[in-house]
């Protein structure tokens, strides 16, 4: 509240300010004790930085191959997928319309992003890092950690990516499922399904904006005699 | 002597392969044969193996599928292989069929129908007078190339230059390159084409 209306308050009314004041203050104290990572709940535990490995996206010079429908707002965009681990920290992530044509291509390098192509109509700052961070976010496979929080024979590993906050569950060691988070809420979720390590399917729901990417593995890869 | 059989060999290869620019007589006389034969076109079906090449990509991204192309200018690319999957154009809207999951989707529906456009006239030859492309006319072996390159701002942020191969004596084209400004491209090529056939209008339902 502004000063000068402030003083204007009556006894009565600058005590029910301080009240309010007070009880807000207490409320976020209590968040902030109590949402020290968005949904987690459990024990947190220290260690020395140690490599979380999820399994989808992980091996080296394989070429991925997805067929992709992107909801965003009201549109929606079809065509295919490739992503390309080139080493361990370089890889690519090209979209490609049905009939071939490059929707966007990207290439992650020792951390950095780099836009080699984005379609006009996507090309806008807004929209370009938005998709950068999704797409490093589900085709990401190593991620570094120092704290997770155990709840029985789940495991929760805190991470970062592109400064962000990720959580990285898994169960019995195994890996579950992955959240991009604040510390307030959660920002958006992928999830894989998989009999193998090259996923099935992927789902990938933002939700901090409208935002729903499906992906599904193209059933066959064609070679050059075919 | 196996040196000049090396040679020999080496050369023919490079004949074979060479671009020769077509002369202005030759040019007119193959225009003419590909429109009389675009008159004489009321539909086509064909298979087509689309392969997109990307410079970092060591396989490329390969779909098979079939076309068809109506009197009344609709068009059907039906994905079949590694996924079932069509689209329709049909009066300058785009109808996606997705294992039966139907949609309509409107991201740049002005850049696909003009793709579309142009791999459909490209199919028929009917293609030499699109003012927003300039043309070169060559003789590749036996084919002949045609290289359109975008003239429109617009569009040759997308599809920098199209080539068309025609076989010898032949009307119709058997393959379409499309080439991105970075140098990537997607070969289209056609084969089992029937024309004039009648297609059934439930093909172009949504």
């Amino acid at each position: 509240m502004p000063l000068s209306i402030k003083k204007n308050l009556n006894t009565k009314s600058k005590f029910h300010y301080s009240l309010v004041l007070s009880c807000l203050g207490l409320n976020l104290i209590v968040s902030l004790a109590s949402c020290r990572h968005y949904g987690v709940h459990g024990e947190l535990m220290k260690t020395n930085p140690t490599q979380i490995v999820v399994p989808y996206f992980d091996s080296l010079q394989y070429e991925y191959h997805y067929t992709a429908k992107i909801r965003a707002y009201d549109k929606e965009i079809n065509g295919i997928l490739v992503v390309k681990k080139i080493d361990r920290l370089h890889k690519r992530v090209v979209m490609l319309s049905d009939f071939g044509n490059t929707i966007f291509n990207f290439e992650y390098k020792n951390d950095k992003a780099r836009v080699i192509y984005v379609m006009d109509n996507l090309n806008k700052k807004i929209i370009v890092d938005r998709l950068l961070l999704y797409f490093d976010f589900l085709s990401r496979s190593c991620y570094q950690s120092s704290r997770y929080i155990v709840d029985g024979e789940l495991k929760t590993y805190i991470s970062r990516i592109r400064n962000k906050r990720v959580k990285i569950l898994q169960k019995r060691e195994k890996f579950e499922s992955m959240s991009l988070v604040s510390r307030w809420k959660e920002k958006a979720e992928v999830r894989y399904y998989a009999n193998t390590n090259y996923a099935d399917s992927i789902v990938f729901q933002s939700r901090e904006l409208p935002i729903n990417m499906f992906f599904v593995k193209r059933d066959k890869v064609f070679t050059e005699d075919q | 002597m196996w040196v000049y059989s090396i040679i020999f060999i080496v050369a023919l290869g490079f004949t074979t392969n060479q671009e020769t620019k077509m002369t202005t007589a030759e040019i007119a006389s193959f225009k003419q044969l590909v429109q009389n034969q675009a008159k004489s076109i009321s539909s086509i079906q064909t298979d087509f193996t689309q392969k997109k090449s990307m410079a970092f990509l060591e396989n490329d991204v390969i779909s098979k599928g079939r076309m068809l192309l109506n009197a009344e200018g609709n068009l059907k690319w039906q994905y079949t292989e590694p996924n079932k999957y069509s689209i329709i154009f049909k009066n300058d809207r785009i109808y996606i069929n997705d294992n039966g999951n139907k949609s309509t989707p409107s991201v740049d529906q002005r850049l696909f129908n003009k793709i579309s456009a142009l791999i459909s006239s490209s199919i028929k030859g009917d293609v030499f007078n699109d003012a927003e492309f300039s043309y070169e006319y060559f003789k590749k072996g036996t084919d002949i190339l045609v290289k359109m390159s975008s003239k429109d701002k617009t569009l040759a942020k997308y599809i920098q230059k199209i080539e068309l191969i025609f076989p010898k004596n032949e009307a119709l084209v058997s393959q379409v390159k499309l080439i991105e400004p970075s140098g990537d491209f997607t070969i289209i090529s056609f084969t089992n084409r029937k024309l004039n056939a009648v297609i059934d209008k439930k093909e172009f339902e949504h």
